[in-house]
């Protein structure tokens, strides 16, 4: 029955992401982007690149790979959650027997996918992006790559997690407002995890790559439990 | 014996110091359609948002079925809860496909054709009418066939045509297929046609709660003469003196203020004084002067 309910879900999440969601967050990323593909304009040339703009460039995927996951996928749980909340579906779903947490894991799971998916968009069209207005190839590393498709990722499973289950408890709309602002912070932080990640500091091997995915799963499946826990009345504003 | 669907028994719900539900104590037995009526403010919804577990209460006990069988309930809220960039094909597919529904098609076309939505199905919802969108509610009720409905309002917005076809449908659904309604109302005229059961609260307890007929009858007020000759009028109050408290002529019509276990008697001197009438009926208390008498006056 729980997969029944969570397959309902995810298509449910789908079709309304692609009537209601879709162009805002596509704004979104379209301006991180922007800002992203056109700050090198501030130190290259067109046509040329050294060593250090191809390392201000992956730190620039680095930046991006925080950002757009969380930014979109935080984008995308607050208009889910916030329509179901304000045209008093969600009251319809928990009164003919839905578990609350499958609906937020749905939801969640559905923002994460969704905004990982996008993502990879974001990193090919930043590619794209640099070519066509400097005339120049990035150089990839391993560590970029890694760190950009793997373990920013993994991180913001765990971000967005806590995003969503701080969303779900909000009692009222001024509070889920006040929670929107989680994902700017992210973007601040993000410069400083991209710089701490880029001189060297911190060096993330692959097993402790591994460790952080099982954490943010475990992350993921605690907090699915103390959404289990939360009293229905709460999530209503009368 | 009617299968009990729902019980609720010595229910109690307090917000802080203020006391919402007290003792709320009653039962729904299958081809039951009960009216949960009460002014506003005085625990109707707090009660069917306990009975659907969007809240819990501080003490009682509320069953729906039996320990080993508990029954698919729908819901149809005040609110409509649809999705209003999804058209109505897809609000009802999510919830088909929450309940692994076989043939979906099939069950989506039966649903659509039987709140008359067919050629509306794909129209998002946000362009429909009120009507148009309770409706589609409605449809979405029905969805996982339930054995109990907890209605709040659900004719709100609808045309006089509509309203007639649902309040049949569900009556047939509800007495032929034994099944039950909890159903809340303003409209205490709809109440009475539409409910076999009331219950009455206000202030959180329990006023009155019975039979629509049984009600009806013991609030019986008298008799009504529709006589041919209205110069009858005084023969007949001098014939069935003793038998009224009050006899009262207008025009062709006579009130008699009577208590009912005279009715018989009424009768019999009526028809061996050979006076001629075309009509006689009981006069009772709508159940809105009932309600009104319970709730103590207007508001």
């Amino acid at each position: 029955m729980n997969k029944t309910f969570l397959k309902a879900i995810l298509w449910k999440e789908l079709v309304c992401f692609f009537r209601n969601t879709l162009g805002i967050v596509s704004l979104y990323i379209l301006l991180l982007l922007g800002t992203n593909i056109f700050l090198p304009s501030l130190y290259m040339e067109r046509g040329s690149i050294t060593p250090w703009i191809n390392e201000m460039l992956l730190n620039n995927i680095m930046v991006l790979a925080a950002t757009v996951i969380v930014t979109a996928g935080s984008a995308i749980i607050s208009q889910s959650m916030g329509l179901e909340r304000r045209e008093g579906i969600l009251k319809v779903l928990l009164g003919i027997g839905l578990p609350p947490e499958l609906i937020w894991l749905g939801q969640y799971l559905f923002a994460f996918c969704c905004s990982y998916v996008l993502w990879l968009v974001s990193f090919l069209l930043y590619f794209i992006g640099i070519q066509l207005i400097y005339g120049v190839q990035i150089i990839m590393t391993v560590q970029c790559l890694f760190l950009s498709l793997f373990v920013f990722p993994v991180i913001a499973i765990l971000i967005l997690a806590v995003y969503a289950g701080l969303f779900w408890t909000a009692k009222n709309q001024n509070t889920q407002l006040l929670y929107s602002l989680l994902p700017g912070i992210i973007y601040l932080l993000s410069f400083w995890l991209n710089q701490i990640f880029s001189e060297g500091r911190v060096v993330i091997s692959f097993w402790a790559a591994v460790g952080m995915l099982a954490g943010s799963i475990l992350g993921v499946f605690l907090i699915t439990r103390f959404i289990k826990r939360v009293d229905a009345e709460r999530l209503f504003d009368s | 014996m009617a299968e009990t669907l729902l019980q609720i028994r010595e229910l109690k719900k307090s917000y802080g110091s203020k006391t919402v539900l007290s003792d709320i104590d009653f039962s729904l037995e299958a081809g039951d359609i009960l009216g949960y009526i009460g002014p506003n403010g005085a625990g109707k919804t707090t009660t069917m948002k306990i009975i659907c577990g969007l809240c819990k209460a501080d003490s009682g006990v509320v069953l729906t079925g039996t320990e080993e069988a508990r029954l698919r309930i729908g819901v149809v809220f005040d609110h409509n809860g649809l999705y209003p960039n999804l058209t109505a094909k897809e609000n009802l597919q999510f919830f088909l496909k929450l309940y692994n529904t076989p043939d979906e098609e099939k069950e989506l076309k039966r649903l659509l054709e039987f709140v008359g939505l067919s050629e509306a199905m794909n129209q998002k919802v946000k362009h429909f009418s009120k009507g148009m969108a309770r409706r589609l509610v409605l449809a979405r009720a029905f969805v996982q066939k339930p054995d109990l409905l907890i209605m709040d309002e659900p004719f709100d917005g609808l045309d006089v045509e509509s309203q007639y076809l649902m309040r049949n449908f569900l009556e047939q659904w509800a007495k032929k297929e034994k099944h039950g309604i909890l159903f809340t109302s303003h409209n205490m005229k709809e109440v009475q046609d539409f409910c076999n059961r009331i219950v009455f609260i206000k202030a959180g307890r329990i006023t009155l709660q019975g039979a629509v007929d049984e009600l009806l009858q013991k609030y019986f007020r008298g008799l009504r003469i529709h006589l041919n000759d209205p110069g009858e009028g005084r023969r007949v109050c001098e014939l069935l003196a003793g038998l009224y408290q009050r006899c009262e002529q207008k025009e062709d019509e006579i009130f008699l203020e009577n208590s009912r276990d005279k009715n018989e008697v009424i009768m019999q001197k009526l028809m061996s004084g050979q006076i001629s009438f075309c009509e006689i009926a009981e006069v009772t208390d709508s159940l809105e002067d009932i309600y009104i008498r319970e709730m103590g006056g207007y508001e």
